[in-house]
């Protein structure tokens, strides 16, 4: 008796480019700080991972040999505190004990021994900074100098935009043989200064003093007290340049226009959100921030208006600190013109989620592209799927789809560059030998059917296969 | 065959020689290059190397590589040698630290760049500032080495100390390789050398070196730049992903890229009995090689270069300036995104004229700022030397600027353009172009162009085979653009400044007796720029009647005489002494002056005009066939 074959095990769906995946980040303090979480921690954008107390500030010298009057080579046998230990103004800092004389040197700073010189005699300690974030400190100069204010200049010793240092003498007046001096009480930038009100001002240095976990998932691993792995599960869309850091909120996705985004009757509650449109100028950028929009991702921008929009010129493509009101994201680069459509439906397939948006941009070896992540809610197992060895960890492709890196006929493509730049199409034919381009130069060219579209009708046209890239592996239009 | 490859920032290079003609020597066979794969997804130079070499085996003819026992191999029987020189991973990036700006921080900075290090930051108590910010710069870098250096000999250098425990906070990381230790050079005072080894051994590799400035008035760099040279070899190529892979495969060590080019271009200087100054415009870095006097010096500019560099190139020089060497009018905004869009899409060609033109020039700007930044470490000595400083008690610690040295120093009687825009220019006119306007040498000058970029290759192969790399140099990789001839810079009443419109211009008349005989006579217009064709084997004297404002050495008014050779382009006689024709951004009329430059070298293919004078404005679409 034959018995029938057992039924095939049903076949998993074939992924397609919005299939998500396990993605693992690592977060980092720049020092060793505090953990605040465990592996196994269900976390949010926003939830803090590490945080930092105090931050390390300048190094500070006693002169502990002249003051026990020893021999500066003697100086590490008579240290009191151990090295890394956080001592108060007045604590004792080292002792010498010679028969029946017996001195002490006490710490005239706040601080941690950071370091002894045997050949100087000296101890030095590490000053440590609050980080909290402080409030602009105004100074009253001629109040506290009891001086008078057509002196005001005389007295200040620092101008607008000085970096200065906690400690730092930043106004004086000469009394008689006496100096009174007002010192800094804070690190940070002098503005402000008033010299009718006889006032300036210090913005203090703002010290990320936290890390927060950026994507919503699961913590699986701490390690020293500085670095955090998160994984989470979802789809990363790769943008070209980026300014400004992070930021995270529901994606709204506007018409994918060639002209700069303006904001319309619907856009009157955007705030907190990740913006996603065709192209973007200034006006856009200055509307999208007086709205509180968070990010901002569109197509393209010209690079004079990211230099404006940055404050100054863009030399070394190295952005993520810029001190700007949103993170911004070009997704095709510089110039006039909208998003590639298929990536515009990709993002409005996933409107209405919370995504995390980084605008980190490093263009040199060990490349860092700006990214937006759309997490989806994860399977139970999450933390087991990141560690298996399924080639599903860490994948920072769109989706699971293998992404072709080799052109062949068949694929779509976009024109980077040359007289067809910004079409995209299906590429017919790679021409293997050289051809001679309208510069004299000879180049592999391709054969391309490009869409028909605002830049003109479809047509086939040649461009430079060096000047073409893949977008993806479907071939067709949907 | 010999198989010589450079492993460059972006560009694996593949060379083969073989043995050819009826004398056997050894030339070029063939050239092929393949994308550096130091990066993910490969993360392993070999396999660059391997996608080159199989080109080149596909060119030549002949199978390089073959599979023996599931490992790809050169094939014996066919590459008798194969040697392989590197700047893969854009070349030794140095974070320095000083103690004040011009002082000890600048004598480092200046230690670093002439060992042909990147310099990504420089570190000094007054570099205004903040000692957080100095320590989120020191843990957001990336280097592959850090210099630290500072305070005089018995000194009390607390901010040393600082940068040290800052260091020790930060943790840094190398870039490449796993399990390795950063490595560290201190060159600063002897009193705490011990307690700056003691606090940084912890995490870091630790190298001692003599004091780079052990007083006020006294610099010595060349034991830190040998320490320098020292690690990047040992430490930091090794740790190119591929690295110890490609070791197995190579005859000898894998030098780096630059100290192969100094030893070409050694080996060329002592041959010609001139000065020689080399400009390698990479897409990310351009290096400055120069052999004066029998000295060789090397710069490299990092973050100056075409493509990955370009928006930097851009940012330094102004966009205003790489306009102006443009022939055609365009709007800023334009040029920035062009320019913009180069940087983020690095590989790309140009495909229109008006691209290519837009890259040469900011190809002559990248070659322009690199040169100047060559001439800050270019020294006439290697040993410790005097340094000049203030008298003024109160600012005593404050250095006098030396006075810079200029390209007139230099006085180069060879420069060679090296690198893809130059030497796969479509046109030779329009490379000779861009390093007239580049390094605006006055007298006679040589130009060449390293057509094949064979330069590190030769370098490597003349350590063992000099006569034949000096062979092949002359057949198959240098070519000859001319001579190209310049008057001094221009001396009035008052010296000419950028605006001012009374600088001394004239024209001057030419006559050129070449040794064959052959005479040709011409007139170059006052700020004007005039080719005479003279072929790559012929010589000729050159004599010059100029205006009696100019002075083309022998005085203004004054005629001189200049023995020339020739070459692709010919004689070229620069008679641009009017600086003001560069104030504001380019017209049309200013374009239109561009334009006869170019025209009158030859350096714009025929038939071309500018965008705005075009009938049909596709005209210079790359032509469709049909399907």
């Amino acid at each position: 008796m034959t018995t029938a074959p057992p039924p095939a095990s049903p076949q998993p769906a074939k992924p397609t480019e919005l299939t998500p995946a396990p993605l693992v980040i690592t977060r980092r303090l720049s020092a060793e700080g505090r953990a605040l979480v465990a592996r196994g921690d269900w976390v949010e954008p926003g939830t803090p991972l590490l945080a930092m107390e105090t931050f390390p500030g300048r190094v500070l010298r006693t002169q502990v040999a002249r003051e026990l009057r020893i021999d500066p080579d003697q100086t590490e046998d008579t240290v009191v505190p151990s090295p890394g230990t956080i001592i108060q103004q007045g604590d004792v800092l080292a002792r010498s004990s010679l028969f029946w004389s017996h001195r002490i040197a006490h710490s005239q700073h706040e601080g941690s021994v950071a370091g002894v010189s045997p050949s100087l005699g000296v101890i030095y300690l590490r000053e440590h900074i609050p980080t909290q974030v402080a409030e602009t400190v105004q100074i009253n100069v001629i109040e506290e100098l009891s001086g008078d204010k057509n002196h005001f200049h005389s007295y200040v010793q620092v101008k607008d935009g000085d970096k200065i240092e906690r400690g730092q003498v930043i106004a004086t007046r000469n009394v008689g043989h006496n100096y009174q001096n007002i010192f800094s009480p804070v690190f940070g930038t002098v503005c402000n200064v008033a010299p009718l009100l006889g006032t300036l001002s210090i913005i203090p240095d703002q010290v990320a003093s936290v890390v927060t976990a950026h994507i919503p998932g699961v913590v699986a691993a701490v390690r020293h007290n500085r670095e955090v792995d998160v994984v989470g599960y979802g789809l990363i869309f790769d943008g070209l340049v980026g300014v400004g850091g992070e930021a995270s909120g529901p994606l709204v996705v506007r018409p994918n226009a060639t002209a700069p985004w303006r904001p319309g009757p619907e856009d009157e509650d955007l705030a907190g959100c990740i913006l996603v449109t065709g192209a973007a100028d200034n006006d856009s950028l200055a509307a999208a921030a007086a709205l509180g929009v968070s990010g901002l991702v569109a197509g393209r921008a010209r690079q004079a208006d990211l230099c404006r929009f940055v404050g100054q010129d863009i030399g070394v493509i190295a952005t993520g600190e810029e001190e700007v009101p949103l993170v911004l994201v070009l997704t095709e680069g510089f110039g006039q013109g909208a998003m590639t459509p298929r990536l515009h439906r990709m993002l409005a397939a996933v409107a209405g989620r919370t995504v995390s948006l980084s605008g980190t941009t490093h263009i040199r070896a060990g490349v860092i592209r700006p990214r937006l992540v759309v997490s989806v809610e994860p399977p139970t197992n999450l933390l087991e799927l990141a560690g298996a060895d399924t080639g599903l960890a860490g994948t920072a492709a769109i989706g699971l789809v293998e992404v072709p890196t080799e052109l062949a006929a068949g694929l779509r493509a976009r024109v980077l560059r040359g007289p067809h730049a910004g079409r995209s199409g299906i590429i017919k034919e790679l021409i293997d030998t050289p051809r001679v381009l309208p510069t004299g130069a000879e180049a592999l060219v391709a054969r391309l059917e490009v869409d028909p579209g605002d830049d003109g009708p479809g047509e086939i046209v040649l461009a430079a296969q060096a000047n073409l890239k893949l977008e993806g592996g479907e071939t067709n239009h949907g | 065959m010999i198989l010589l490859t450079d492993v460059g920032s972006t560009t694996t290079k593949a060379v083969l020689l073989s043995p050819q003609g009826p004398t056997g020597a050894y030339r070029l066979a063939a050239r092929a290059d393949a994308a550096t794969t130091v990066e993910a997804p490969d993360e392993n130079v070999v396999v660059g190397v391997r996608r080159a070499v199989r080109e080149l085996g596909r060119r030549a003819g002949a199978e390089l590589l073959v599979t023996k026992g599931g490992a790809t191999q050169l094939a014996d029987d066919k590459v008798k040698r194969y040697l392989s020189t590197s700047s893969a991973g854009g070349g030794l990036q140095v974070m320095v630290c000083g103690v004040m700006r011009r002082l000890t921080a600048k004598s480092a900075e200046q230690a670093a760049l002439g060992a042909g290090a990147i310099v990504l930051d420089v570190l000094a108590v007054d570099d205004n500032r903040t000692p957080l910010q100095r320590y989120r710069a020191i843990s957001a870098a990336r280097p592959d080495m850090v210099l630290v250096a500072g305070g005089m000999d018995g000194g009390t250098p607390r901010f040393i100390l600082e940068t040290c425990d800052f260091l020790n906070l930060s943790e840094m990381r190398p870039r490449f390789g796993h399990g390795y230790r950063l490595p560290i050079v201190f060159a600063g005072a002897e009193t705490v050398r011990s307690l700056v080894a003691e606090m940084l051994s912890r995490h870091y590799d630790v190298l001692l070196a003599p004091n780079l400035r052990p007083d006020i008035s006294r610099e010595n760099l060349e034991p830190v730049r040998q320490a320098i040279v020292e690690i990047f070899e040992t430490h930091v190529m090794k740790q190119a992903p591929g690295y110890e892979e490609l070791l197995e495969w190579v005859d000898g060590a894998v030098l780096p890229t630059p100290v192969a080019v100094g030893l070409i271009l050694g080996l060329l200087s002592k041959k010609e009995a001139v000065n020689v100054i080399c400009m390698d415009l990479g897409g990310a870095t351009t290096d400055v090689f120069s052999f004066v006097d029998g000295r060789f010096t090397r710069s490299v500019s990092a973050n100056l270069g075409v493509s990955y560099s370009a928006t930097n190139v851009m940012a330094n020089a102004g966009p205003e300036r790489i306009a102006s060497w443009l022939p055609f009018a365009i709007s800023e905004d334009d040029l920035r995104d062009q320019i913009g869009s180069k940087t983020l899409h690095p590989t790309t060609i140009p495909e229109t004229v008006e691209e290519l033109l837009i890259e040469q020039a900011l190809a002559t700007e990248a070659v322009r700022l690199a040169t100047e930044q060559h001439l800050t470490v270019f020294q006439p000595d290697a040993g410790p030397r005097d340094v000049s400083f203030g008298r003024d008690q109160a600012r005593m610690y404050r250095q006098q600027e030396v006075k810079a040295a200029t390209v007139r120093d230099l006085a180069p009687g060879i420069i060679i353009g090296s690198g893809g825009l130059l030497a796969s220019a479509p046109l030779r006119a329009q490379a000779a172009m861009a390093l007239l306007n580049a390094v605006p040498v006055p007298g006679a000058v040589r130009l060449y162009v390293d057509s094949v970029f064979m330069l590190p290759h030769l370098g490597i192969l003349s350590q063992d085979e000099p006569e034949m790399a000096v062979d092949v140099l002359y057949a198959d990789c240098l070519v000859p653009l001319g001579t190209a001839v310049r008057p001094n810079e221009p001396v009035t009443r008052r010296r000419a400044r950028a605006d001012d419109a009374d600088a001394p211009t004239g024209p001057a008349t030419l006559t050129l007796v070449a040794t064959g005989g052959r005479t040709s006579e011409a007139t170059v217009p006052a700020n004007g720029i005039v080719c005479m064709p003279l072929a790559a084997s012929e010589s000729a004297e050159l004599t010059i009647l100029p205006h009696r404002d100019v002075d083309y050495g022998a005085g203004p008014g004054q005629m001189v005489s200049h023995q020339v050779k020739g070459g692709l382009v010919g004689v070229i006689i620069d008679n641009r002494t009017d600086p003001t024709w560069r104030n504001g951004w380019p017209t049309t009329e200013r374009a239109a002056l561009v334009r006869s430059w170019l025209q009158s070298l030859g350096a714009l293919p025929d038939g071309w005009t500018p965008p705005n004078e075009r009938d049909h404005p596709q005209a210079s679409r790359t032509e469709v066939d049909g399907p």
